[in-house]
């Protein structure tokens, strides 16, 4: 296994009285794919907006390459690319400009804007509506081009938060190519869904959390056998079961 | 080693262009809508009411008045902007990921709201122009307090607007804002009226407006279109309205980092 990016080391969330998260520890592999998985509720979003850096945890720490992202929050959010569950594209601007303010903020220069554009417009098939406003996309294309917002300045780690939610079952097989083509680009990614048949697709790891808890965390391949069932939908109905019956 | 402060003045300088393009799409809209409630105000002040016996000289007053007011119209509607982002498709939490602090992004939506108040209050300077004519002298205006005053003013009124949008949360709630805080701040806060006007009909109401901000931008740009005399201090406007911004700064802040718990 490669060595770790990204070492979450006891972190909990609470609003109020409700505890969120009740303390996360998991590592993240250089040029992974991990998927969070989980039912509603679960802590999947909390988690994975706490990696975004978008709220803070309340107890606990993230290390990225060794040291606590706290201590550098904003050279930490430079190697990070975050694509949220809801499109927030800019609707009035068209999407090359989308995109090109968007590298803009990490402080790339305008030919390192136009070599990476290149490369990722031809990856994601976004040449014929660079011109348009995002208001004009279909959800599969607007997840697209949030994906492809999210690689501009090359993050070492993505955070993508259910991408496929509420898209048609064509549209997210067409992501989840794109999705597996990061992983030949050297991309960590962190890939928050309750689609079990794609996070088995697409995850090396899967992490199953559940109140706020870590249920399992392993390889789909590992938890069919160990669990004895011939999908990872199998095994997250039977863990879900065995949490039923320990509660009973 | 920190992040030096200094790479965020690039960042800031580019999300305000982002901003001001995004504005650029909808600025004949609200330079309209501006223009509409300026015209009527002027007209009705500067040709119809004098001949009920008002001053004529009062529609200079009001001329003042909407100077001070187009901004606050302006930023009224950028709360629930806010408020609609927050709830809705969140943007702001996109710029929240940006390699910046969080102070950035509220700066610089500040100063995009506070441009195009800017822009809106001088563009009314003409059209006030065109309806009094010969009763406004562009001459007499001592431009660069007015120019002060109008950013400062506008300064106050995009932070008001980020401030009251991280307390209400809700949409809804909007037109409670304007009905129960923001109408009686205008109104109180001398669009029709000078300070010593107040003063000389209720001694302690006016000094409970002086706790209003909004007292000193009417103030401030009265002075830059009338002159000093019956108006409060030109440095005490600026005191008074420099102290405003940097606690609605605080207050701003603190209201957002409740509503949107940002690290």
């Amino acid at each position: 296994m490669n060595e770790i990016l990204l070492k979450i080391k006891d972190v909990k969330k609470t609003y109020g009285n409700k505890e969120a998260l009740k303390g996360i520890s998991l590592d993240v592999h250089t040029g992974e794919i991990l998927g969070l998985l989980g039912v509603n509720g679960a802590g999947k979003t909390t988690l994975s907006s706490i990696i975004a850096t978008l709220i803070p945890a309340t107890a606990g720490d993230i290390e990225f390459q060794g040291s606590s992202i706290y201590k550098d929050l904003v050279a930490f959010r430079a190697q990070l690319g975050f694509c949220p569950q809801r499109p927030n594209l800019n609707p009035q601007l068209t999407l090359e400009q989308n995109l090109r303010l968007s590298s803009s903020y990490y402080g790339m220069t305008e030919e390192q804007i136009d070599t990476r554009m290149e490369t990722l417009i031809k990856q994601f098939e976004l040449e014929p509506f660079l011109q348009q406003r995002a208001i004009v996309l279909s959800g599969g294309y607007k997840q697209r081009f949030m994906i492809a917002r999210s690689l501009m300045h090359s993050p070492k780690l993505v955070l993508l938060d259910e991408p496929t939610v509420a898209l048609d079952p064509h549209i997210r097989r067409q992501l989840w190519e794109i999705i597996k083509g990061l992983k030949q680009t050297g991309v960590t990614v962190i890939l928050t869904t309750h689609y079990l048949d794609e996070a088995e697709v697409l995850s090396d790891r899967v992490c199953v959390l559940d109140h706020g808890q870590i249920k399992l965390i392993d390889t789909p391949e590992k938890l069919k056998t160990d669990f004895k069932m011939n999908n990872l939908e199998d095994v997250f109905i039977a863990l879900m079961q065995e949490n039923t019956d320990k509660n009973a | 080693m920190k992040t030096s402060y200094f790479k965020f003045t690039d960042i800031f300088y580019k999300l305000l262009m982002t901003k001001l393009m995004i504005t650029r799409h909808q600025i004949m809209g609200k330079l309209l809508n501006v223009s509409i409630w300026s015209f009527c105000t002027l007209v009705i002040f500067g040709h119809v009411m004098p001949s009920m016996g008002v001053p004529g000289n009062f529609a200079l007053i009001q001329f003042a008045g909407v100077l001070g007011s187009a901004g606050l119209f302006e930023n009224y509607g950028n709360i629930a902007t806010i408020i609609m982002d927050i709830a809705g498709e969140r943007s702001i939490g996109y710029y929240l990921t940006l390699p910046l602090r969080p102070w950035v992004v509220l700066l610089s939506t500040t100063c995009a709201y506070a441009a195009v108040g800017i822009f809106l209050a001088l563009a009314m300077v003409l059209l006030g122009k065109i309806i009094l004519f010969s009763s406004l002298s562009l001459m007499s205006i001592a431009w660069g307090k007015l120019f002060t005053i109008i950013v400062l003013g506008n300064l106050f009124y995009g932070l008001m607007a980020i401030a009251i949008a991280g307390h209400v949360g809700e949409v809804s709630k909007i037109g409670n804002v304007w009905s129960r805080f923001v109408f009686p701040m205008w109104f109180f806060g001398g669009f029709q009226f000078s300070w010593y006007a107040i003063h000389k009909a209720s001694e302690i109401c006016s000094y409970a407006v002086l706790a209003n901000p909004i007292t000193y931008i009417m103030e401030g740009v009265r002075i830059a279109v009338l002159g000093q005399e019956g108006h409060l201090p030109w440095v005490v406007c600026l005191g008074a309205l420099t102290t405003a911004i940097v606690l609605c700064w605080f207050l701003a802040y603190n209201r957002m980092q409740k509503r949107l718990d940002f690290v």
